[in-house]
């Protein structure tokens, strides 16, 4: 056979990878002239709520950052709603009160789905926002540049870009790329009339909205996903903003960022299920290209993150097998020490000269990224590393999402029970026999 | 109702294609050079070969001085290399036709140099040792340590000539007939003074068996 299994399983990621990415890039330069904001023509009411569970360590500055944006202060009221914490968040949030247009409520109902849901019956505003008690905004136009989207009366929801804080920790580090690429990538999908998720941190809505389609969704752990997917299928239209940047703390540790994404992926499994017929022409890029791709880029890299790392297993403990590791190390010494450089044994095979362009493509994508949302953290090289780290743990993420999503049970996050994996289907279907 | 431009994908999956057939054509052009350069190198190295035996035959030069014997067996090992490299690639059936063919005539090349080696030895009193090595390009982690192995012991001993030969090359009848002739089933294996040793031998071993 020419091509092993391993190298075939490669170029098929590839391929597709560099199709998704150069019809991204198309896309961006086809219509690099709506990437701007139109002129804010109407001052609208607006309430922006904060669901809070303990959030005690972030949530004065959020307050206070959403407090300090450029905007009539007559307009604008923010609501926190503080359910179930163990913490001082409700004493910090309710000190913003006395002086501001601040109402904070407690309550007594755990999830995130209610809290929201409850402090839509207080808000009065046209538009709502809902923030997450761990985001803050550093620019002042932040509110205007938003608002200015809805002036298009089809346009129902408005999303910022958003990116962590300065990282710090490896874990941040490796999330900022991320974000980076992301905040890239929801433009152009908000470009093709396909997000498909709008940030909790930070989005906009208009308020009758949920007369039409309905509240939040109190029983999915991922609402902010499920809402977008809702609108969605109502046919309604999600702007993006690329320059209205919305800083959010990203989990430190490897450990927190793993519970975060399984959240994540457990409910964007359990959404798209829920909203299944979006797979179809009817929604246009997104039924037919945007969540397909989303799906077969996610299958593909870890079918290839396994396959690799079985193969990998296998021959390294073969080797072992074969020779000792002492034996192996003065070997490995000797020849590294007596390596000949001979030009024949360096190369252009076809795999890498895709992934080169592949890479070019990547490093365009990230330097659009953070040239229109004008982000000002310091460049370094060093992200690349982290790029190439990315695959490992969005694989591990990967890997226990579909283990819970198989077996969990009782699965936790925050003050949330999940409990909807295929074992505890199979169960509750023979309970009912 | 949305619609989707399908010039959008048509023209994505196009630069998708270009970049795919340019990669493959560039590697295609590398690993053409590449193959006339082992081309090359088989011939000169067969042309050696030829003009060692003739002077021997006609007495021209001390064919006991091992110099040119030994420089043609580092040839050798180094097109070894360089075809194992190769093999490993991903050509297309016309390279890895062309290589076949140039596999053949070096597997010959070889045997012809330790024949001749072995057939001068009484008469010169030869201080060199001669070591034939089997191998299998794939699957055969043991392989690639005993090559490592066998790297580092030419290196440090001067006087040792290596003869490596795949063992999954049914192409070359000469190959399977030394195989055959050893009774040789398992990769890697070595043989040394008409010894087989079908395991992998460690850099240790292979001094103790030598001196």
């Amino acid at each position: 056979m020419l091509y092993s299994t391993h190298q075939l399983l490669l170029l098929i990621v590839i391929f597709f990878s560099l199709f998704c990415s150069s019809f991204f890039i198309l896309t961006f330069l086809h219509k690099q002239k709506r990437m701007g904001n139109p002129k804010l023509k109407k001052n609208y009411t607006v309430s922006i709520i904060i669901p809070a569970y303990n959030e005690e360590r972030g949530i004065a500055e959020t307050i206070q950052t959403a407090l300090s944006m450029d905007y009539p202060k007559n307009l604008l009221e923010i609501i926190v709603v503080e359910n179930n914490s163990t913490d001082k968040t409700f004493q910090i949030a309710k000190k913003f009160e006395k002086k501001n247009n601040v109402k904070v409520f407690h309550l007594d109902k755990a999830g995130k789905g209610n809290a929201l849901n409850f402090a839509l019956t207080k808000a009065k505003g046209e538009i709502v926002i809902t923030m997450d008690a761990d985001s803050y905004v550093r620019d002042k136009s932040l509110l205007k540049k938003i608002l200015s989207h809805f002036s298009d009366k089809d346009i129902v929801s408005v999303a910022p870009a958003i990116r962590p804080t300065t990282p710090e920790t490896y874990a941040q580090r490796i999330q900022y790329i991320e974000y980076v690429f992301g905040i890239f990538l929801r433009k152009i999908f908000s470009l093709l009339d396909s997000v498909y998720v709008t940030p909790g941190a930070f989005t906009a809505y208009r308020k009758s909205i949920f007369k039409k389609i309905g509240n939040f969704d109190q029983n999915t752990i991922t609402e902010d996903f499920e809402m977008t997917l809702r609108i969605q299928t109502h046919h309604f239209r999600i702007a993006n903003v690329i320059d209205a940047m919305v800083y959010t703390r990203s989990p430190r540790t490897f450990k927190a960022l793993m519970a975060q994404r399984v959240r994540w992926f457990l409910g964007f499994i359990d959404c798209l299920i829920m909203h299944k017929k979006l797979f179809n022409k009817k929604y246009g890029y997104l039924g037919m290209f945007i969540l397909p791709s989303a799906i077969i880029s996610i299958t593909l890299s870890l079918v290839l993150f396994l396959y690799t790392l079985a193969k990998a297993i296998i021959s390294i403990t073969n080797f072992l097998i074969a020779v000792s590791p002492a034996h192996l190390y003065n070997l490995l010494k000797f020849n590294l020490l007596n390596i000949k450089f001979d030009i024949f044994f360096y190369d252009i095979d076809p795999i890498a000269f895709v992934v080169f362009a592949l890479l070019g493509l990547g490093v365009f994508i990230f330097f659009s990224a953070r040239k229109y949302s004008k982000d000002d953290e310091k460049f370094s090289i060093s992200f690349f590393v982290y790029l190439f780290a990315y695959v490992f743990v969005f694989a591990s993420w990967w890997i226990k999402t579909i283990l819970y999503k198989l077996v969990g049970k009782d699965v936790r996050f925050g003050g949330v029970v999940w409990n909807n994996s295929m074992l505890h289907m199979v169960r509750h279907k023979l309970r009912n026999i | 109702m949305r619609s989707i431009n399908k010039a959008n994908i048509i023209a994505a999956f196009s630069i998708t294609l270009l970049i795919f057939i340019a990669g493959f054509s560039t590697s295609t052009l590398v690993y053409n050079r590449k193959i006339s350069t082992i081309q090359e190198l088989q011939e000169s190295l067969y042309t050696d070969n030829l003009e060692i035996e003739a002077q021997y035959e006609l007495a021209y030069q001390d064919v006991c001085d091992i110099t040119s014997l030994l420089t043609l067996n580092r040839n050798l090992n180094e097109l070894s290399e360089k075809l194992q490299y190769l093999e490993k690639e991903m050509l297309d059936e016309n390279s890895q036709s062309i290589l076949k063919n140039i596999k053949r005539q070096y597997f010959v090349l070889e045997i012809k140099h330790w024949l001749f080696v072995q057939s001068v030895k009484e008469e010169c009193n030869y201080d060199y040792s001669t070591i034939l090595y089997f191998y299998a390009n794939r699957d055969c982690p043991a392989c690639e340590a005993q090559g490592l192995v066998l790297t580092e012991y030419k290196q440090t001993h001067q006087n040792t000539m290596i003869y490596s030969f795949d063992t999954r090359f049914p192409e070359s009848q000469i190959v399977s007939n030394l195989i055959d002739k050893y009774n040789i089933s398992e990769a890697p294996s070595i043989i040394y003074n008409d010894n087989v040793f079908d395991y992998l031998v460690s850099s240790e071993e292979l001094e103790n068996l030598i001196n």
